[in-house]
């Protein structure tokens, strides 16, 4: 920058007067190095050696336009859920187009291939990198926060003031007062991620784990499963004979992906929507089932009433994949449990009844018994009947098994009836439904993210996941329940340091085949309680003054059996749920790469109000300008995806690692987040060492130096900042899901099959053996191998006899109508991811907005829009007792009565004051997402911490 | 690299006349790229010594033409803010950052529409005549101050024909061609921008004095060259 300064100053000062042209005096513009013709003032490039003359501008355009180079790149940190290879046309150092590359094998046996893939954001991402939107150099706040007046600064002072910050905090309150947000999973699994996860660690840094604070986490599958991460490629819904999308929008929001959905239907398959809204998949359907907005438990458990009145279920299946024969005693709701027959006997080994003998036996593979199998060999479990069993103590207790206690409050409350008057869905309907599902030879419900983002998703996804397992469907090619999964990719895993393998672990893994599930997740679980994650809600309500929106007991089930105040304070002091800081110390430092909490957290208004006060340092390192950049005190500007080397995230979707090349340098000053933290890393060390910093310790009470950081994070100058080749060439070594090789090799071929599958992680529990040949679907390891799921019982559990859920009547998965959460208000707002941006990226962009109607839009019934005097393109105020945001309204037979539905993502700096569509959403979450300390109720990283509710919030609409 | 002039001089120094002309549209077009690139803290000297004002308008007096008012085009451009952060800060929040993109972004791609095609179009002209964008600079084609050093390029060029006695036609065409693509064509709509924001004076005068600048000349080469090839 000095060089470049005394060259400016020169030419400013010097030119003033002077008419003067040469090369050298030219500042942005130069000859090309491939400079052979034109009419320039570099040698060899006259007038007259060109033998042209300049007519009229037609003339630039008649020489051919060539590319310097064509990489493979892309769109790494998007969070797109998927992984698509684009060809980048490179010409003078900018990234012109963007081509979708063919580099997938052929078709596998039986299925459509994967090319084409891509989507409209991706293909417009040369025009978003160079938008306006950009940042090009390091930025600092200049007077308030939020704004909007920045002081460009280098990247020396942008660096060394937020070393000097984190050590301050470090020293004076402890590591863990510096927070780092790692966000919606905006990352890669190449360097820039590595490098951050890894010094956050090394730091001793709280680590924010969002995945439940985005409301990605189905806690119906985590109560069920044990597990969430459960998918397989997308080749394989072609084998489905029957689709069900169910509060999800793929068409939207999985536009590589959808294709296979509509070869299934070539093939026969029928694909059934159930959403309240007539969304983009549903026009597809073959059938449009729209119940009332969260009435999908409902839903879900009146077509198992039908499936068990008409004898429609697998019954050997549920006998072996399910608790639902595990015996319960009728006195306390409790599984009968050895320790209640035998005083000797363990607290997590159950009971069946065998019909076969005509006594009870303990069931093999539940979390007390040694061997992890479902094996039942004899044994003929009962599914129905109630009988007597001895009691430890002497006396004798009723018990039943779980089925029998299923069945009775099905048909008691869910007949199609029944759930008709809550689901607003006609009883024939529910059994047609229920019949193309028994009927089908493999039936799955995709139901990916979207369920997740409501008060009783749990509920939702537990009647799902309940009548995938009656129709013996979990498990089957085609068939299941599908979230989404990533592959394993270890070696950015081990380098980022999220776990801490042993030695001996490592040779477990590496004789046995694999770690059974259960084990691993034991494993992962004691890794994780080491570590400083601390997942995002329960983090805003200690420090963020959530507890007054997320804590109103108004927003909350009142048949929770306990609130959610409670339910904190317990957890927390039993630690089944960590908080860092933990309560009464206060966050210093909070720093992120990408992520736009601003724009994502409900009632970001709140946080304003009382966390950002808090504190003393809020950098953000992106490649664009973002509502929390805004409000942020330093800018950091990263390289766009075109302009690092990368790898994408892995999603199961694709059997394919897809990388990204680095096509043109960082635009202006902005650099790699590989650079930009192991640079930090450097400077603390630095810094520290200079300021004399001794050994602190951790909130563990370990201890660490400041002094080591930049040691630890480069392996001793094995790593570098300045190149991030020697990691990447790491990662594919290191990564047992493809061959070895460098990472010269795998750019080259653009794409690197998946040959194994990568062990089970915090991130995949697809459990099954990856066949490179062949479509992916998950649960094979439990439903073919037998092996137990990592359940407190060993099964897919539907019985959760958790003393909080027998306090919320929700031992069994049952039916709940939503909280008012926003006060008393007739509308509920519901949202979706859009198609015409990732989140808030694109969100902004012209080219997106040109096809939507250019700003925010709210989605009204014609008839609520009527009684309301709101006409179609009206300006309409959105409102309850949190807050208020101001938008456009597009009146809509699509959507229902009583619902309005605003697109996801849009920036907050898009609406009127910036006050945007999340002021409203208090999005609480339940009580018993804080429970732990039983089986697979418990939080480990990505896993298991409390699902909120963005969706679904009760506002009133008025114009303006 | 050899300098096609490697002899500074002034415009004073230049013979009334052609030669002049273009000596004084090619400084000014020099000055303002400069001036319009990120202000660093030797800009903010050279504006506060208040000697901006003075170098235009040598500059617009040796013009064979009115670009307008000249007291009042350059009037604000002493109203310098003495502090350099807040004066490099105004331009940061004006130019390059801001909610949704900076409220008057200077590429000309953002206010003409398809940006891709006009950045195309503008390394093509670049091109053209033997030039790319600096490797070093890491900016865009289409930014205003790549677009004026570039005429800044075509205006030496016509002088440097003059002197040699070969055809000038040439680069003036071309400046002609740019000027009504490019600049000409986009500053009307930024500067319409600027108004609507509140904006110190010192900024609003220098974009208001480009874009006089460039609509003014794009009328003389119009006016000598004939009207641009529909
Ligand atoms: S943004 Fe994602 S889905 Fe779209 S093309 Fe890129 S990688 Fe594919």
């Amino acid at each position: 920058m000095d060089s470049t300064l005394t060259r400016r100053q020169f030419l400013r000062a010097s030119g003033l007067t002077a008419v003067v042209l040469a090369t050298s005096s030219l500042q942005v513009l130069v000859v090309p190095s491939d400079a052979s013709g034109g009419q320039g003032v570099g040698e060899g490039t006259t007038l007259a050696a060109r033998g042209g003359i300049y007519g009229d501008w037609r003339d630039v355009y008649r020489e051919k336009w060539t590319w310097d180079s064509i990489a493979r790149c892309s769109h790494t940190r998007a969070n797109c859920i998927s992984a698509c290879a684009w060809k980048v046309y490179v010409k003078d150092g900018i990234a012109w187009r963007e081509e979708q590359a063919q580099v997938y094998n052929e078709a596998r046996a039986g299925a459509p291939d994967f090319f084409p893939r891509g989507c409209q954001k991706g293909a417009a991402y040369t025009s978003l990198m160079y938008a306006p939107t950009r940042l090009r150099y390091p930025l600092k706040r200049v007077g308030e926060r939020g704004g909007g007046r920045w002081k460009r600064i280098s990247w020396d002072e942008a660096i060394d003031t937020l070393a000097d910050a984190i050590i301050d905090a470090a020293v004076e309150h402890g590591p863990e007062t510096v927070v780092y947000d790692q966000g919606t999973t905006n990352i890669d699994f190449g360097p820039g991620t590595a490098g951050e996860f890894r010094l956050a660690n090394i730091l001793r840094a709280s680590h924010i784990d969002g995945w439940a604070g985005v409301g990605d986490m189905p806690m119906g599958c985590v109560q069920t499963w044990g597990m969430f991460n459960c998918e397989g490629t997308s080749d394989d819904w072609f084998n489905s004979d029957c689709i069900v999308v169910w509060s999800g929008n793929p068409v939207y929001t999985r536009i590589p992906e959808v294709h296979f959905m509509t070869e299934a239907r070539y093939r026969g398959a029928k694909l059934i929507v159930i959403a309240p809204d007539m969304n983009a998949t549903a026009i597809h359907a073959d059938l449009w089932v729209n119940p009332r907005v969260e009435s999908d438990p409902a839903l879900a458990l009146s077509l198992a009433q039908v499936l068990i009145a008409e004898n429609l279920i697998d019954s050997d299946y549920v006998r072996e994949q399910t608790d639902l024969p595990f015996l319960v005693r009728t006195d306390t709701g409790r599984f009968l449990r050895e320790s209640d027959v035998s005083s000797k006997g363990r607290d997590d080994a159950f009971y069946l009844w065998d019909e076969t003998s005509g006594r009870p036996v303990l069931a093999p593979g539940s979390q007390g018994r040694s061997k992890p199998t479902l094996v039942l060999g004899a044994i003929r479990p009962a599914l129905e009947g109630t009988f007597e069993v001895k009691l430890a103590g002497g006396g004798r207790v009723e018990v039943e098994p779980v089925f029998e206690s299923l069945r009775r409050n099905l048909n008691a409350n869910y007949r199609p009836e029944a759930a008709a008057e809550i689901t607003g869905v006609a009883p024939a309907v529910i059994r047609k439904l229920t019949h193309e599902i028994a009927g089908a030879g493999t039936a799955m419900i995709f139901a990916s993210w979207g369920a997740c983002k409501h008060y009783h998703s749990d509920l939702m996804h537990r009647g799902m996941a309940l009548l995938m397992a009656l129709t013996g469907n979990q498990g089957k090619s085609g068939g299941g329940l599908r979230i989404a999964s990533w592959w394993t990719v270890s070696g950015f895993e081990r380098f980022s340091a999220q776990y801490d393998i042993k030695w001996w672990q490592s040779l477990l893994m590496k004789f046995m085949s694999r770690l059974p599930v259960r084990d691993m997740e034991r494993l992962i679980t004691e890794q994780s309680a080491k570590q400083l994650y601390t997942p995002l809600m329960p983090w805003l309500y200690v420090h963020a003054g959530y507890e007054q929106t997320m804590g109103n007991p108004d927003y909350n089930d009142a048949a929770g059996g306990l609130s959610v105040n409670d339910a904190v304070k317990t957890s927390l002091e039993r630690e089944w749920v960590p908080v860092y800081p933990p309560p009464g110390k206060d966050p210093k430092v909070l720093f992120f790469s990408a992520p736009n909490p601003l724009r994502r957290w409900p009632t970001p208004q709140v946080a304003l109000k009382n966390l950002w006060p808090k504190l003393d340092l809020i950098v953000n390192v992106n490649f664009r300008m973002s509502t929390t950049g805004l409000h942020s005190d330093l800018l950091l500007p990263a390289a766009g995806y075109y302009e690092k080397d990368s790898i994408k995230y892995t999603q199961s979707y694709l059997p394919y690692i897809v990388l990204a090349g680095k096509a043109v340098e960082p635009i202006g000053e902005s650099r790699e987040e590989w650079w930009i933290f192991g640079q930090l890393a450097r400077r603390i060390q630095e810094r520290a060492k200079r300021r004399g910093v001794g050994k602190l310790k951790d909130v563990f009470g370990n201890d660490f130096a400041l002094t080591e950081v930049f040691d630890q994070w480069s392996e001793n100058g094995k790593f570098v900042p300045e190149d991030s080749q020697p990691l990447l060439d790491q990662i594919f070594e290191q990564s047992e899901v493809c061959d070895s090789m460098t990472w010269k090799q795998a750019l080259e071929r653009g794409v690197i099959p998946i040959k194994r599958n990568g062990h089970y992680s915090s991130i995949s529990a697809i459990c099954t053996d990856q066949d490179i040949n062949k479509p992916l679907y998950p649960h094979a390891w439990q439903v073919e191998g037998k092996e137990s799921w990592p359940t407190l019982t060993g099964r897919q559990q539907f019985y959760i006899d958790h003393e909080w859920f027998l306090g919320a009547g929700e031992q069994l998965p049952v039916h709940k109508d939503p909280p008012a959460a926003g006060g008393d208000y007739p509308l509920r707002m519901t949202g979706g991811h859009t198609r015409w941006s990732i989140h808030a990226i694109w969100r902004d962009h012209d080219l997106m907005l040109r096809l939507q109607r250019g700003e925010p839009v709210l989605y009204m019934n014609d008839d609520d829009a009527r009684v309301r005097r709101v006409a179609d393109n009206d300006r309409v105020r959105v409102f309850n007792d949190v807050g208020t945001f101001e938008t456009l309204v597009k009146t809509s037979g699509a959507v229902q009565r009583g619902q309005v539905m605003i697109y996801h993502a849009w920036e907050p700096y898009q609406f009127p004051g910036h006050a945007g569509q999340q002021e409203p959403v208090a999005s609480p979450w339940k009580a018993l997402h804080m429970a732990g300390g039983y089986g697979q109720l418990h939080y480990r990283i990505n896993y298991g911490a409390p699902s909120h509710g963005p969706r679904g919030a009760t506002v009133e609409v008025e114009r303006v | 690299m050899q300098n096609a002039t490697q002899n500074a001089t002034t415009i004073e120094a230049i013979a009334p006349g052609a030669e002049r002309y273009a000596a004084a549209r090619s400084t000014l077009y020099s000055h303002l790229s400069s001036w319009l690139r990120f202000p660093w803290e030797d800009f903010h000297e050279l504006a506060l010594s208040g000697q901006l004002a003075p170098a235009a308008g040598e500059c617009l007096a040796a013009l064979p033409y009115s670009v307008g008012n000249a007291e009042e085009l350059l009037a604000g451009l002493g109203a310098v803010e003495p502090e350099y952060d807040e004066f490099q800060s105004v331009y940061v929040s004006l130019f390059d950052v801001g909610a949704g993109g900076p409220p008057c972004p200077l590429y000309g791609g953002h206010w003409i529409g398809d940006r891709q095609k006009v950045m195309e179009e503008a390394l093509r002209f670049y091109r053209f005549f033997g030039l790319t964008t600096s490797k070093e600079e890491k900016d865009l084609p289409d930014h205003l101050s790549t677009e004026l050093e570039f005429l800044h390029f075509l205006t030496f060029k016509e002088l440097e024909a003059l002197r040699v006695g070969t055809d000038a036609g040439s680069p003036r065409r071309a400046a002609r061609d740019f000027l009504v693509r490019h600049p000409a064509r986009w500053l009307p709509l930024a500067l319409k921008k600027l108004d609507k924001v509140e904006v110190q004076p010192f900024w609003r005068a220098l974009v208001g004095l480009t874009a006089a600048y460039c609509k003014a000349d794009a009328v003389y080469l119009i006016g000598s060259e004939g009207p641009v090839q529909e």
